[in-house]
């Protein structure tokens, strides 16, 4: 069990081991095991090659050619040169510039309308026929009912004063009223 | 400017460099480019793995750091892993946008890497299948593997470095080399018989 243990504990950190990563109270430990376990030395050796090998080969890959550099350079300066500009990616520049298109569309669509002399069929909601015959079939000779008078109290230095402040509102003639736009009864 | 890099060693003198940089003086940019210009493009390369973008990403990780010279804190970070976390960042954008796919390997794999003149034609075939299996594992792991197995290897980073790098724990990039390795054993191995160990052996 304590083997195993080991074992586990030198397979994840090998590659630290390996790479010289580890305090040095891991890599006496390491070490130690790595000397008594088979299994650690294989996957030792097997992680020390690997790791050699891309250290090897990795600095190796993509190495600028001749001239590459310099024509870089050139483009670099000129850029640094250059004053701070908005740079839009392509996503932002094919919904800016449909945005703007669209918007366009709208000014030239509207202009075009209103030189054309088309006017806009606007359709008005029906009046409510309630309405229409409440003010035809009231008796003319109805009054409205008078609102009572508003008590008003008002604070003085001997006490209170009510009196009748408010008068009745003068409410709308409505018995007068005649509406523009009677609605028209069935089969006329 | 050349394509040899030059040697300038110390912190202290790419900070004077950045220093003369921002009081204007060109040739100063122009040796800060050629100090890092290789490693950068060989990032940007190794990552994206297309040399038409790893232009394109090297281009904009200088421009960007040249214009936003004077956000550089040299008490927090060293000029290199400044520079680096900017390109890695750059190549996470190109990749996000290619949505490279992690299994197909075809039509990329041309070989960028000058051969020496002497080589002899076997040789040079050896070293190729060599690279192009390199090349087929890389592509074939997950951007945050490829990017811990790249700054480690190809550009030799401690483990806190690249945490610094890919803006995550120690710990997190001590992972992603592990996992990167199990990877590349197994990606290389499934390559057909051979492909490890011509790799290994070459």
């Amino acid at each position: 069990m304590i083997k195993l243990l080991h074992i586990l504990y030198c397979k994840w950190h090998i590659t630290a081991y390996v790479n010289g990563e580890l305090s040095p109270i891991q890599r006496r430990r390491m070490a130690r095991y790595i000397e008594n376990y088979p299994e650690c030395y294989v996957e030792y050796r097997r992680q020390r090659d690997l790791s050699r090998e891309l250290a090897e080969r990795l600095p190796i890959l993509g190495a600028p050619q001749g001239g590459q550099l310099q024509r870089l350079w050139r483009l670099i300066e000129g850029d640094v040169a250059k004053p701070a500009t908005i740079i839009l990616s392509a996503s932002q520049m094919v919904v800016y510039s449909l945005s703007l298109t669209a918007l366009l569309w709208m000014v030239v669509l509207m202009t075009t309308l209103h030189n054309s002399g088309v006017t806009t069929l606007v359709i008005t909601p029906p009046t409510p026929d309630n309405a229409v015959l409440g003010v035809e079939t009231r008796d003319p000779n109805h009054t409205t009912p008078a609102i009572p008078p508003t008590f008003v109290a008002v604070a003085t230095s001997g006490g209170f004063e009510i009196s009748t402040a408010v008068s009745n509102a003068q409410l709308t003639d409505r018995d007068t009223y005649q509406n523009p736009y009677p609605t028209p009864k069935l089969g006329e | 400017m050349s394509d040899q890099q030059p040697i300038i060693n110390g912190m202290d003198e790419i900070n004077d460099l950045i220093q003369t940089c921002l009081t204007g003086d060109q040739t100063a940019y122009t040796a800060l480019y050629d100090q890092f210009a290789t490693g950068i493009y060989r990032l940007c390369y190794s990552l994206v793995l297309q040399r038409q973008d790893a232009e394109d990403v090297m281009q904009e990780t200088f421009v960007y750091a040249f214009k936003n010279l004077y956000r550089f804190d040299a008490n927090r970070a060293s000029f290199k892993t400044w520079l680096y976390t900017i390109a890695v960042s750059r190549c996470r954008n190109t990749y996000r946008r290619k949505r490279l796919p992690n299994i197909d390997f075809g039509q990329l794999f041309r070989l960028e890497i000058a051969a020496p003149r002497s080589e002899r034609p076997e040789a040079e075939l050896a070293r190729k299948a060599a690279e192009d299996a390199l090349r087929q594992a890389l592509y074939a792991l997950t951007p945050p593997l490829r990017e811990a197995v790249v700054l480690r290897y190809g550009h030799g980073l401690t483990y806190r470095e690249i945490a610094d790098v890919m803006g995550c724990p120690a710990k997190t990039a001590e992972s992603r080399i592990r996992l990167a390795h199990q990877h590349l054993k197994h990606i290389l191995q499934a390559h057909g018989q051979g492909l490890l160990e011509e790799l290994l052996s070459f």
